[in-house]
Formats: C-alpha cells, sequence, structure tokens
C-alpha cells in the first residue's frame, strides 16, 4: 500500500495543532507549577505565611482557659475561630487558628508571634493538580496528558519540511536538546559517579 | 473544537479541586465502623489503638508494630505536607506522623483539627549531633532561638511511619 505522504503531512499538522489548543492551559499551568516546586527549599510553593511579632501582657498563673480567653480577647480575635490550644513545651502556649495560622507565645512574658497563612491563589490548584495530590481520577487525566504531550513532541518534529524541517536544522536543535539533559545524567551519573 | 476540549478539560479541572476537599469525606462516612473525616493515604485499618503517651513509655514494646493514634494536629510540614504532629494525652509531648513524600500530602489548613493516624512505629535514636541539628531546625521552622549548649542528651523518641489517616474538625 502506498501512503500518501501529503495527508500524513495534514494529519501530523492537524494533530499536532489541535493537541496543542487542547493542551495548552494544562501545559501554561504545570510549567508555572514545575517553577514553583523546582524551588521548595526557598519559598513554600502552597501557602503564604505573614509572622506579626505580639505582646498580650503576662499569662502566668492563669488556668489554660484564662489564658486562651486572655489572648483571644488581646488580638480582638472571634473565639469561634479556635480550633485548638496545645502545650508544646513548659511556659509555650500554642492557639491554633483556622487554615493553618497559630498564636504562639510564652506564658511568662507574653511574648509571641501571631502567624498568619493564606493559600496561593491558582499556584496552590496548580500543584495540586501538577503534584497529583487529587490521585483518584486525575491519575488518568494526567497519564491521557502525559500522552499527548509525548504526540505533541513528536508531530511537532514533522511539520516543517525542507532546510527548516527535521532534516534541516531541526535535527540539529532537537539534538541540542536531547544532548543537554544526556548530558547532565552522564556527568552526575557516569563521571563524578 | 479545541475550545470546547478546554473548556471541558476547564469544568473537570475545578470539579477535581473540589473534589479532593470532599469526595474522601462521604466515602469514608459510608463506612459503618471508620472515623468519620477527610481520609488521607489508606484511611484507618486493624491497627491497635494506643495512646501517645503509651508509645513514648513504651517504645520498645512498640517498635515495628502497627498502630492508632488519635490527638490534635499541633504541626503540619509547611512545605511539602509531608508530616504531621500529633499532640499527646499528657503535656509537652508531640508524636511525629511522617508519610512518604507525594504519597499523601496534607493540607496546612490540618493543624488545629482532629486526627485519627495509622502507621508503623519507629524508635528513632538520635546521636548528640543529630539531636542538635534536628532541634536547630525545629526552632528555624518556628522562628524561635536555639542554644546549643543546652543540649546535653542525644534524643531517642517514637516516630510513626505513616500509612494513613482520617483528619475532622473536632474531636
Amino acid at each position: 500500500m502506498k501512503i500518501n505522504s501529503i495527508s500524513w503531512q495534514r494529519v501530523n499538522n492537524a494533530l499536532h495543532r489541535d493537541l496543542g489548543y487542547l493542551c495548552c492551559a494544562l501545559i501554561i499551568l504545570y510549567a508555572i507549577s514545575g517553577v514553583a516546586v523546582n524551588h521548595v527549599a526557598d519559598w513554600n510553593p502552597n501557602y503564604s505565611t505573614q509572622a506579626e511579632q505580639v505582646s498580650v501582657g503576662v499569662l502566668e498563673g492563669l488556668d489554660l482557659d484564662a489564658i486562651e480567653s486572655h489572648i483571644v480577647s488581646s488580638l480582638g480575635l472571634d473565639p469561634r475561630q479556635v480550633k485548638g490550644r496545645h502545650l508544646p513545651s513548659p511556659g509555650k502556649f500554642v492557639l491554633f487558628l483556622p487554615e493553618g495560622g497559630e498564636v504562639r507565645v510564652a506564658v511568662k512574658t507574653g511574648l509571641g508571634t501571631w502567624m498568619r497563612v493564606k493559600r496561593r491563589s491558582l499556584l496552590f490548584e496548580s500543584n495540586v493538580l501538577h503534584l497529583n495530590h487529587l490521585k483518584g481520577v486525575w491519575t488518568y487525566i494526567a497519564d491521557i496528558f502525559s500522552l499527548a504531550l509525548i504526540v505533541l513532541a513528536v508531530t511537532g518534529l514533522f511539520i516543517l519540511k525542507g532546510p527548516k524541517g527535521i532534516t534541516g536544522r531541526g535535527k540539529w536543535l532537537a539534538g541540542a536538546g536531547t544532548l543537554l539533559p544526556l548530558g547532565f545524567i552522564v556527568y552526575y551519573y557516569l563521571v563524578r559517579g | 473544537m479545541g475550545v470546547v476540549m478546554m473548556l471541558v478539560l476547564s469544568v473537570s479541572l475545578l470539579g477535581s479541586v473540589e473534589a479532593a476537599e470532599n469526595a474522601p469525606a462521604t466515602k469514608q462516612a459510608q463506612r459503618v465502623s471508620a472515623p468519620k473525616g477527610v481520609k488521607y493515604g489508606k484511611g484507618i485499618g486493624s491497627g491497635k489503638t494506643v495512646k501517645i503517651s503509651e508509645l513514648f513509655a513504651r517504645m520498645d514494646a512498640y517498635e515495628g508494630k502497627l498502630v492508632r493514634v488519635e490527638g490534635l494536629v499541633v504541626a503540619v510540614c509547611p512545605k511539602r505536607g509531608c508530616w504531621l504532629r500529633i499532640g499527646s494525652d499528657k503535656q509537652f509531648q508531640e508524636l511525629q506522623f511522617k508519610v512518604q513524600d507525594g504519597q499523601i500530602v496534607f493540607p496546612m489548613s490540618a493543624q488545629g483539627k482532629y486526627v485519627v493516624a495509622e502507621g508503623i512505629m519507629r524508635k528513632v535514636r538520635l546521636s548528640l549531633e543529630q539531636t542538635i541539628s534536628y532541634l536547630k531546625e525545629e526552632a528555624e521552622e518556628r522562628g524561635e532561638l536555639f542554644d546549643e549548649s543546652k543540649v546535653k542528651e542525644p534524643l531517642v523518641f517514637p516516630k510513626l511511619e505513616g500509612i494513613g489517616a482520617v483528619i475532622r474538625e473536632n474531636k
């Protein structure tokens, strides 16, 4: 059977175009999330925190309920926001607030830190998807997305013919793109040991 | 066609994020014997319920065993959500519940909630040098000052290798 090269070219280009449209949003989302979680050692990609030094007055001699009430009134908190309390070590008192926030004070001095925690909008959701925290159905959607990326990459190689195509300068660029990760692997695992 | 598919994808994306918060709780509620709340990992299985103070007191007896503990979530790994600290029934005790990175991810909003957690008990024995480094890192995470000259003895403490957990608002 003779394969019609023009129709194959059309199918290839159409596949690349439509998959590109389809995957565009997720590619951008995953790329942004990728940068964010790549630097997890330097920052928190999911939450922003704001720490404020506070002074609520001396709490020594008060019982736990009184300490809690005192902190709540001193900082103007809504008592319904308080989710719990904890004594991590002698002389330390922690009050838990919504979304991971907390007030942590020294009972003796009343000095401490009020930590407010806020989700990073969009980034949090992007990371949830990118790192597949959802599991379940999303695992299969992500698998299909990965396959689509492979198809995008392969069809991308054959979009153009001639000197700018894969037989022309395309082969050098594709080769360079392959050598970059390959070079790192060879250096880190074979040269350095 | 691409635009339509993208819309479908966006809707499923938003739906999935919502589902992450709600779906596990619904599933968990359907089981009669399982604790109510949002399920993480494998949830709760057949582990024997043990008080956290008991784990601290009898580390050798429980080492390597599957146990279930309960308590207030007093801290969450802020960056990867890969561990929880559970407040003990005894003052000034916290049990670390460590899960494999990426397998289970606890949100920071879990802090202050109530957890029922199950895992394998491990007795952690640190050298003096490791103890200093461990306590220093903890103090830095909490923004507290740390004086390493006060650390005189190496730490030995229990830790749970987490298998699953159920987190809910209250006890």
